[in-house]
């Protein structure tokens, strides 16, 4: 424990120490809105997930539609290859559609100065019952689920900070969550209009299940290339704390690329 | 008859070519375009008000400072944007309109910014060179912004290549050392006052000039 806390503070530290100028969107977290009215996004995540229970992968094709400067609606659409250790099952391995997202963002502050920007922004993540009950959160449990939540986001040309609180319901389980995720961004390039960028991350994210009192907090380095309409990222995240997380169910490590492309 | 109806078409010709050539000349002539953004904390963020502005089809030399927020572009003449229209666009981009300057065509100016403090007009009876160390356009806009903060300071512009803040100020009101102290404060050295080293410190990367020794 001493350990991962040490390990906590200096990732912090080095996140703070090293200062230049802004950056783009945070991989694992959220951000604000910040493209504009009328833009189209699309853009995938794809995790694999090692745990003790098997090997997962969920690739995700996520449409995001800006209405207005403000706002914001999107579809995920995931795809899911999944391969458990115990062969006893009677599908150990396999392909499905996932649970499909959508999600609404709306932003209700703003206060922008020169060269930053501090924006709120009201979200709901809600999950259709659509993919194949594997009983794996975050990849497939074949079961509807309500999150609402608060994205608070500051850019400036010297650093950018992302935080989301909100509450995930799973109704009829005793799996209801709270959801606490932080990211720090640290540009590696000068600054500069075109986009070209090469960012580091620094994300946290935090998983409370309050009916079960297990609580899980996640490390994700991450690497990202923004060029012209273009980002690419890769990032790889390890669990610091699995608290009362069941030994079989823990989580060893994950690994994220993906690919955004600003369609209008 | 033949050569009355010849030279009746040839002066046609001419008229409608000649306005023809003026409607063509009009439609070269732009105005300038510059307006001052706040909110702009990334590079997608200029990216998004670019977009939003050349859904107006006609916008050209699109032009971005990130470190200071100046947007410049250019726009038909004929057409004749207004302010109210430019600050309504910035506005539906997500970002704060602050000033708009237009330089017409016609060389006339519009600007957004009001004149309320007329009873603090400075009759500037001094003109002077300050040498005030700085890197980019940020620095200018927090020296230049430092400089006409001040009571008695009617001008100030300061040019990133030769390191000069040229000010023309009241010096019944102000001196040249007491506006070197104030720019300090801000962060930048200059041959008489130098800033803070935790305020220095405290600058963006990209405004980490070589400190005055």
């Amino acid at each position: 424990m001493n350990y991962i806390i040490r390990l906590l503070c200096l990732s912090i530290s080095i996140s703070y120490c090293l200062q230049t100028n802004a950056q783009g969107p945070p991989i694992t977290s959220d951000k604000p809105i910040m493209l504009g009215g009328k833009s189209i996004i699309v853009k995938t995540l794809t995790e694999y997930r090692k745990t003790e229970q098997g090997n997962f992968w969920r690739a995700p094709i996520m449409a995001h539609y800006l209405p207005t400067s403000n706002s914001l609606v999107a579809v995920h659409l995931p795809y899911v290859s999944y391969q458990f250790n115990n062969s006893l099952l009677e599908k150990p391995n396999g392909n499905t559609m996932g649970d499909i997202e959508i999600m609404a963002k709306y932003q209700f502050y703003r206060k922008d100065e020169m060269g930053k920007t501090f924006r709120l922004v009201a979200k709901t993540l809600q999950t259709l019952a659509t993919g194949k009950a594997l009983g794996i959160r975050g990849i497939s449990t074949g079961q509807y689920q309500s999150y609402v939540g608060i994205v608070a986001g500051y850019e400036s040309l010297r650093y950018g900070i992302s935080n989301e609180l909100g509450y995930n319901v799973i109704p009829n389980s005793n799996e209801n969550e709270l959801r606490y995720k932080l990211g720090f961004g640290l540009p590696l390039l000068k600054q500069s209009y075109p986009v070209k960028q090469l960012n580091l991350y620094f994300e946290y994210n935090s998983s409370w299940l309050t009916q079960r009192k297990q609580y899980s907090l996640y490390y994700a380095q991450g690497i990202q290339y923004a060029i012209g309409k273009f980002t690419f990222e890769l990032a790889a995240q390890i669990p610091f704390i699995q608290y009362r997380v069941p030994e079989n169910e823990h989580i060893n490590y994950s690994l994220f690329t993906g690919m955004r492309y600003v369609l209008n | 008859m033949k050569n009355v109806i010849v030279i009746i078409l040839m002066i046609v010709t001419v008229i409608g070519n000649s306005k023809v050539v003026k409607a063509q000349n009009k439609n070269k002539e732009r105005d300038a375009i510059t307006v001052k953004v706040d909110g702009l904390g990334c590079p997608f963020c200029a990216y998004g008000l670019e977009k939003k502005f050349k859904e107006l089809k006609v916008v050209k030399d699109v032009k971005i400072e990130l470190e200071t927020g100046i947007f410049t572009f250019t726009y038909p003449a004929a057409d004749t944007i207004g302010i109210e229209k430019i600050k309504a666009q910035v506005d539906k981009a997500g970002y704060t309109p602050v000033q708009v300057d237009i330089v017409r065509a016609d060389g006339s100016i519009e600007t957004s910014v009001e004149d309320t403090a007329t009873e603090n007009v400075v009759e500037a009876n001094a003109s002077e060179q300050i040498f005030v160390a700085g890197n980019c356009g940020m620095c200018k806009a927090r020296i230049e912004k430092a400089a006409k903060d001040m009571e008695g300071v009617n001008e100030a512009n300061w040019d990133k290549k030769t390191q000069i803040l040229q000010v023309d100020f009241d010096n019944n009101l102000v001196s040249t050392d007491s506006i070197a102290t104030i720019v300090a404060t801000a962060g930048h050295d200059t041959n008489t006052a130098k800033a803070n080293d935790a305020v220095y410190e405290d600058l963006p990367g990209c405004c980490h000039y070589d400190r005055v020794k």
